[in-house]
C-alpha cells in the first residue's frame, strides 16, 4: 500500500483544496505544504529502500484480466522524487506569485492533482496503468492552462487538448493492441516482450503508436505545437508542469518504452530506435535555432525545453548504456535548471512586468540574486562544468561516442553551442544599464525569491556531487544498469 | 417468502406509488415518490444480489407459466438495467423535489409529474423484466405514453411541438412493432423469447416479422437516421424528465434489441443486419457529435450527445459475431457503456437544468464564468464529460477498453478506430462547453451559497459514472449471469 | 384458406395507407387518424391469422388485438389532447410551420 502514497497524498490534497473553497487561504496553504513535505518524506524513504533492493508493488483488479498497479523501482522513483520535491518548492513560489490572483482554490487543487498524476506516470508498473495516469495528467492540466480565462488562454487550451487527446488516442490503441497480443506486460528492465518476439511488424506499429502518444508530451517535433502556446498559463504552471511534470511524463514514457517494455536489444533489432533517434536529433537542432530568435522570454525557454527534452529522447533511443543513463540523469538535471529559469521569468514579470528579452536592460541591477540564479541555470544548461548539465551531457555524449554514433555527438556539441547562443543574450541584456534602478527594499517577494535560489543551489549541488551515491547521476546509472544486463560503467 | 416475488414487486411497488402520489395531492406527492424510490432501490439491490447468487430465474405471473401465461425473466442484464434505473431514478426524484417546487396551482401540469414519473418507472421495470415479445409492446407503449406526457409538462409551444413529434414517432414504432409480432406469431405461434429462441427455424415470414420489430425498436432508440424526434423532445422537456428520457428510456427499447439480436435470433438469421446496425451506430457517433459541436443551446448539445452515445450501443452487434472472446468482451463492454452513459447523461442533464435556472437562459456562449459561482455544476459537467469521452479513470473508459479489446480480439481494427474517433469527437463538444464555463466572466446570478442543495445530485450521478470503473468486475459478473452469455456459452 | 387471406391482404393495405398518411399528411389530426388506420390494419392481420389455426380460432391473437385496441385508444386520446393544447398555444395545425418566436422552455 505504501507504493500508492506518492499518488494518493497529492490527490487527497487536491480534493481538500477544492472543498475548502476560495476563501480559506491559510488552511489551503497549510494543507498543500504539509502534503508536499509529507509525500517528499515518503518518497525519500522509498528511495532508500529501493537502493537497498526493496521495491514495493501494489495492484488492484480493474477490467477482466487487467490490473491497475504501481511499483516503486529506482527509475520510477527518480521521476517521482523530482516531481514531489519540486512540487513543494513550487508551492512556496506559487503562494507568493498567486497572492492577488482569483480562483486560487481551483489553481492549487488541480495543481496537486497534476502532481498526483505525474507520480502515477512515474510509478505505473505496466503500460496500461501508465496510460491511465498519462490521460489523467492531460485532463488535470487543462484547467491550469486556461486558468486566466482569456481568449488567448482558451485558444492555447484548445490546442493543448487537440494534441494531448490525439496523442492519448494513439497511446490507447497501442496499449490495447499490445494487451490483445501479449496480455499483461509489466515493465521489466531489458524488455518484457519475450513472449511475442516474433511478431515484428505488429510490434513496430505498436512502438510507433506509443511514440506518437508519448511524443506529444515529450514535444517531439512535429508534435510540439502545443508547448509554446501553453506558456500563457501562470508562471508556476509553466515552471512545474511544462518544465517538469507534464513534459517529463512524455520523455519518461519513452524511457520506459525503450528500456523496460521493448528493451534496448529488441528496439535495436526491430530497427525502431534509429528513426526515433533521428527525429529527436532533428528536434534538438531545429528548436534550438528557433529559440535563438524568440524575444519573449517564456517562449525562448519553451523552445529550449523542446530541445532539451529531445536530448533525453535521443539518449534513450541510442540504446547504449551510458547514453541511457545520461538521459535519465538529464531528466532530473533539466528539471532543476529549467524550473529556475521559469521561476525567474515569472518573478521578473510579476515584479517589473518585463516579458521580453529586449526589455530586460537594468533587470540584473534591480534583481541581482534572481539573475545570478538564472545565470547559474543558464550555464548549467549550456553544459559548463561543474554544474548539473555538464554531468548528464557528458554521459550522453560519451554514450553516443561509445556507440559509434559520431553524428549524435556532433548534435550534442552543436546544440550546446546553440544553448550558449540563446542563453547568453538574456544575460547580457539584463546586465546592460536600463530604466530599472536598484531597489531599496527586497528585490522581490521573498516567497518567490528563495525558491529560485534554492533550485539554483540544487543545480550546483547536483553537478558537484555527480559521482556520489544518491546524486541523480549515480541514481540514473544504478536504475538503468539492469536494462543492459547488469552493466557497470 | 416475499423475496421470491421480487420481479412482481419491482413492478407493483412503483405502480402503487404512482396511484398513491395521485391521491396524495401535490404537497405530499414528493414524499410518496421519495419513499417509493427508496423502496425500489432496495428491491433492485436485492434483485442484483439474488441474480449474482443463484443465476437467472423466471417468474410466472399469477402462477400461469409460458406459453399460456406471461413470464417475467430476471437475469444479469435485466438486473443491471433495473439497478441503473433505480439509481438514476432516485437522483431524478431527489432533484425533482426542488425543481417542481411551486405553489401555483394554476400552472399547467401542476403536480402531475410525480404520478407520470412513477408510471414511467413502473413500465421501464416491466420492460426490463418481461420475457414475452407482445408484453414488450405493451410496456413500450406505457413508457411512451408517460414519456410523451412528461415532455409536454411545461405546456409551452415548443414542448408541445416536441411532444407531438415524439408521439407520432412512438405511434409509427408501435404499429410497426405490432405488425412484426403478428408476422412472427403467424410463423412460429409463440411469443415467449426463450421458446422462440429454441424453436426459430429459417422462414421468410418470421424473418420479416423480426426485421420489422427491430426496425421499430431502432426508431424508439433514436438510432441515426431515426433520431429526428429525439433532440427536440429531450431538449425541451423539464430537466428531470430530460435526464430520465436520455438516460433510461432509450435504454428500454435498446434492451429489447439486445435480447432479440443476441439471444433470440440465431447468427446470420437476418443476413447482414448486425453489420448494418454497427455501421448506423458509427454514423450516429460521428453525426451526433458533429451536431452537438454546433449547438448554441446547452440542452440541445446534451441531447445530440445522446444521439452520438446511442451509436456505441449498436457496435456490439458486429463485434459479437467475431468469435467467443470478442462476443463476451463486447457484451460486457456495451453493458458498462449503457450504465456509465446512463449515470453521466442524467448528471449532465440535471446540471444543465441547474445552469439554466441560475443563468435564466440556455445560451452556451453567455455562460462564461460559471466555474467561479457554480463550481459544483462545472465539476459535474467535467466528470460527465470525461466518462462520455471514454477517458480514464471512468466507466466510459472501462466500456471503451472492453469494446476496443473486443474489436482487436476479433481482428476488426476498423471498429476500434470508430471507438477511438468517437471519444475524440466527444472531447471536442464537451470541451467546447467546459471552455466557456472556465472562461473569465461574472455573468452568473446567485452564489454557491444560495444554490439549492439538490445541485449535489447531478454531481453524485456524474461521480458515480466515473468511479464505475471500479465496479466493472461486478458488471462482468452480471454479464456472466445474463441469458445472452449463458446461452452463447461464453464468459468474459 | 382464402377467407384469412382476405383479412391479411386488407390489413396490409390499411397498414400501408396509414403509414403513408402518418408520414405524408401535415394536419395533426390526419396523422392521428392515419395511425389508427395502421392499427386497424395490424388488428385485421392478427384476426385473420388467428383464424388459420386448425381446430377452431386461436384465442391468443384475439387477446393481443383487445390489448392493442386499448393501447391505441390511449395513444389517440393523448394525441388529441396534445393537438388541442398545441392549437390553442400557437394557432397551428401542423408541425412544419415555426411556432411564434419568443417562447423558450
Amino acid at each position: 500500500m505504501i507504493a500508492w502514497v506518492p499518488v494518493a497524498v497529492p490527490a487527497l490534497v487536491g480534493l481538500i483544496t477544492l472543498m475548502l473553497g476560495e476563501t480559506r487561504g491559510r488552511a489551503r496553504n497549510a494543507v498543500n505544504l504539509l502534503g508536499a513535505i509529507g509525500s517528499s518524506a515518503v518518497v525519500v524513504s522509498l528511495v532508500r529502500s529501493a537502493y537497498a533492493g526493496d521495491t514495493f508493488t501494489s495492484r488492484i483488479p480493474m477490467l477482466p484480466g487487467l490490473t491497475f498497479g504501481v511499483s516503486t523501482d529506482l527509475l520510477g522513483l527518480l521521476f517521482s522524487a523530482v516531481a514531489t520535491v519540486l512540487w513543494g518548492v513550487t508551492l512556496v513560489y506559487a503562494i507568493g506569485y498567486m497572492d492577488h490572483a482569483r480562483d486560487r482554490a481551483r489553481f492549487f487543487g488541480f495543481f496537486a492533482w497534476c502532481i498526483s498524476a505525474a507520480n502515477g506516470v512515474a510509478l505505473a508498473e505496466d503500460p496500461i496503468s501508465l496510460f491511465i495516469f498519462y490521460e489523467v495528467l492531460s485532463l488535470t492540466t487543462y484547467p491550469l492552462v486556461v486558468h486566466n480565462g482569456t481568449p488567448e488562454a482558451l485558444a492555447a487550451g484548445r490546442k493543448y487538448l487537440f494534441y494531448a487527446l490525439g496523442g492519448g488516442a494513439a497511446l490507447l490503441v497501442g496499449v490495447a493492441w499490445l494487451a490483445s497480443i501479449a496480455g499483461p506486460t509489466p515493465f521489466t528492465p531489458g524488455g518484457a516482450l519475450g513472449a511475442v518476439a516474433g511478431r515484428n511488424n505488429e510490434l513496430r506499429a505498436i512502438f510507433a503508436l506509443m511514440v506518437a502518444g508519448f511524443g506529444v508530451k515529450a514535444a517531439l517535433m512535429p508534435l510540439h505545437g502545443w508547448l509554446p502556446g501553453a506558456m500563457v498559463a501562470p508562471a508556476p504552471v509553466s515552471s512545474l508542469l511544462h518544465a517538469v511534470a507534464v513534459v517529463k511524463a512524455g520523455v519518461f514514457g519513452i524511457i520506459r518504452l525503450v528500456n523496460e517494455l521493448y528493451g534496448p536489444e529488441l528496439a535495436t533489432s526491430l530497427g525502431v530506435a534509429t528513426p526515433l533517434a533521428l527525429l529527436a536529433a532533428a528536434t534538438i537542432l531545429i528548436s534550438s535555432v528557433i529559440a535563438l530568435r524568440q524575444d519573449d522570454l517564456k517562449r525562448r525557454l519553451a523552445y529550449s525545453t523542446i530541445a532539451q527534452l529531445s536530448y533525453i529522447t535521443l539518449g534513450t533511443a541510442l540504446c547504449s548504456p551510458l547514453a541511457a543513463a545520461g538521459a535519465v540523469a538529464h531528466l532530473a538535471h533539466h528539471a532543476v535548471m529549467k524550473i529556475t529559469m521559469f521561476f525567474t521569468a515569472g518573478s521578473v514579470y510579476e515584479t517589473l512586468h518585463v516579458k521580453k528579452v529586449s526589455q530586460m536592460p537594468g533587470v540584473a541591477r534591480r534583481m541581482p540574486l534572481t539573475m545570478i540564479s538564472f545565470a547559474v541555470a543558464a550555464f548549467a544548461l549550456a553544459g559548463i562544468p561543474p554544474l548539473a548539465g555538464f554531468a548528464s551531457k557528458w554521459l550522453l555524449a560519451a554514450g553516443a561516442a561509445e556507440d559509434g554514433s559520431v553524428w549524435a555527438v556532433l548534435v550534442y556539441v552543436t546544440s550546446g553551442a546553440l544553448a550558449i547562443g540563446y542563453m547568453v543574450p538574456v544575460l547580457t541584456s539584463a546586465l546592460r544599464p536600463g530604466k530599472h534602478a536598484p531597489a531599496a527594499g527586497p528585490e522581490s517577494d521573498p516567497r518567490m525569491l528563495w525558491p529560485i535560489v534554492a533550485v539554483a543551489v540544487l543545480t550546483v549541488v547536483f553537478g558537484l556531487t555527480a559521482g556520489l551515491p544518491g546524486s541523480p547521476t549515480h541514481w540514473a546509472i544504478t536504475a538503468i544498469a539492469p536494462s543492459f544486463g547488469g552493466w557497470t560503467p | 417468502m416475499l423475496l421470491d416475488h421480487l420481479p412482481a414487486l419491482l413492478v407493483a411497488v412503483p405502480l402503487t406509488g404512482a396511484a398513491l402520489s395521485f391521491v396524495a395531492g401535490h404537497r405530499r406527492a414528493p414524499h410518496v415518490a421519495l419513499v417509493t424510490a427508496a423502496a425500489i432501490v432496495a428491491l433492485a439491490v436485492a434483485l442484483v444480489a439474488r441474480v449474482l447468487d443463484a443465476g437467472p430465474f423466471r417468474y410466472a405471473v399469477g402462477g400461469w407459466t409460458a406459453p399460456l401465461g406471461i413470464d417475467l425473466v430476471a437475469d444479469g442484464a435485466s438486473a443491471l438495467f433495473i439497478v441503473l434505473t433505480a439509481i438514476v431514478g432516485m437522483g431524478v426524484t431527489l432533484y425533482a423535489t426542488a425543481y417542481f417546487r411551486t405553489d401555483d396551482e394554476t400552472a399547467y401540469g401542476h403536480g402531475l409529474f410525480w404520478t407520470l414519473w412513477l408510471f414511467m418507472w413502473t413500465s421501464l421495470n416491466a420492460l426490463f423484466l418481461t420475457g414475452d415479445v407482445f408484453n414488450v409492446y405493451v410496456c413500450l407503449e406505457l413508457v411512451g405514453i408517460s414519456a410523451v406526457t412528461l415532455v409536454t409538462l411545461s405546456g409551452g409551444a415548443e414542448a408541445l411541438r416536441a411532444g407531438a413529434r415524439y408521439l407520432y414517432a412512438s405511434m409509427l414504432g408501435a404499429m410497426t412493432y405490432l405488425l412484426g409480432v403478428a408476422l412472427l406469431y403467424a410463423s412460429v405461434g409463440q411469443l415467449d423469447m426463450t421458446i422462440l429462441a429454441d424453436t426459430l427455424t429459417p422462414d421468410v415470414t418470421a424473418a420479416t416479422g423480426l426485421a420489422l420489430m427491430i426496425a421499430a425498436l431502432v426508431l424508439k432508440t433514436a438510432l441515426v437516421p431515426a433520431h429526428f424526434w429525439l433532440p427536440a423532445a429531450h431538449g425541451s422537456a423539464p430537466s428531470p424528465v430530460s435526464a430520465a428520457l436520455s438516460s433510461l428510456v432509450v435504454k428500454g427499447s435498446y434492451f429489447v434489441i439486445l435480447r432479440l439480436m443476441l439471444y433470440v435470433i440465431p447468427v446470420g438469421y437476418l443476413g447482414g443486419t448486425d453489420v448494418a446496425l454497427g455501421v448506423l451506430g458509427s454514423v450516429a457517433i460521428v453525426w451526433g457529435s458533429v451536431q452537438a459541436l454546433f449547438q448554441t443551446r446547452i440542452k440541445q448539445l446534451v441531447a445530440y450527445s445522446t444521439v452520438a452515445q446511442v451509436g456505441y450501443l449498436f457496435l456490439v452487434f458486429p463485434l459479437a459475431r467475431l468469435g467467443a472472446d470478442a462476443f463476451a468482451l463486447a457484451v460486457t463492454g456495451v453493458l458498462v457503456h449503457a450504465v456509465s452513459h446512463g449515470l453521466a447523461k442524467a448528471g449532465l442533464f440535471l446540471a444543465s437544468g441547474s445552469l439554466m435556472s441560475r443563468f435564466g437562459h440556455d445560451r452556451i456562449d453567455d455562460m462564461r464564468g460559471a466555474a467561479r459561482s457554480a463550481p459544483v455544476l462545472t465539476l459535474t459537467v467535467a466528470l460527465a464529460g470525461i466518462t462520455m469521452m471514454g477517458l480514464p479513470p471512468s466507466g466510459g473508459f472501462g466500456a471503451k477498453w472492453l469494446l476496443v479489446s473486443s474489436a482487436l480480439a476479433g481482428g476488426a481494427w476498423w471498429w476500434a478506430a470508430v471507438l477511438v474517433a468517437g471519444g475524440l469527437l466527444a472531447a471536442a463538444y464537451m470541451f467546447r462547453l467546459l471552455a466557456v464555463l472556465l472562461a473569465d466572466g461574472d455573468a452568473v446570478l446567485g452564489t454557491p451559497a444560495s444554490a439549492p442543495r439538490t445541485e449535489w445530485v447531478p454531481l453524485a450521478l456524474a461521480a458515480a459514472a466515473v468511479v464505475l470503473v471500479a465496479a466493472v468486475p461486478l458488471i462482468t459478473d452480471l454479464a456472466s449471469a445474463s441469458n445472452i452469455l449463458i446461452r452463447a456459452g461464453v464468459t468474459p | 384458406m382464402t377467407s384469412y387471406l382476405i383479412y391479411v391482404a386488407g390489413g396490409a393495405l390499411l397498414y400501408a395507407l396509414g403509414t403513408y398518411g402518418l408520414l405524408a399528411r401535415r394536419h395533426l389530426i390526419h396523422k392521428v387518424i392515419s395511425a389508427n388506420l395502421m392499427g386497424s390494419g395490424v388488428f385485421l392481420i392478427l384476426i385473420g391469422l388467428g383464424n388459420r389455426a386448425e381446430g377452431g380460432p386461436d384465442p391468443v391473437p384475439q387477446a393481443m388485438v383487445l390489448t392493442g385496441i386499448v393501447v391505441t385508444v390511449a395513444l389517440t386520446a393523448l394525441g388529441l389532447a396534445i393537438i388541442k393544447r398545441y392549437y390553442s398555444a400557437t394557432g397551428l395545425t401542423n408541425l412544419d410551420d415555426e411556432p411564434p418566436a419568443g417562447e423558450r422552455p
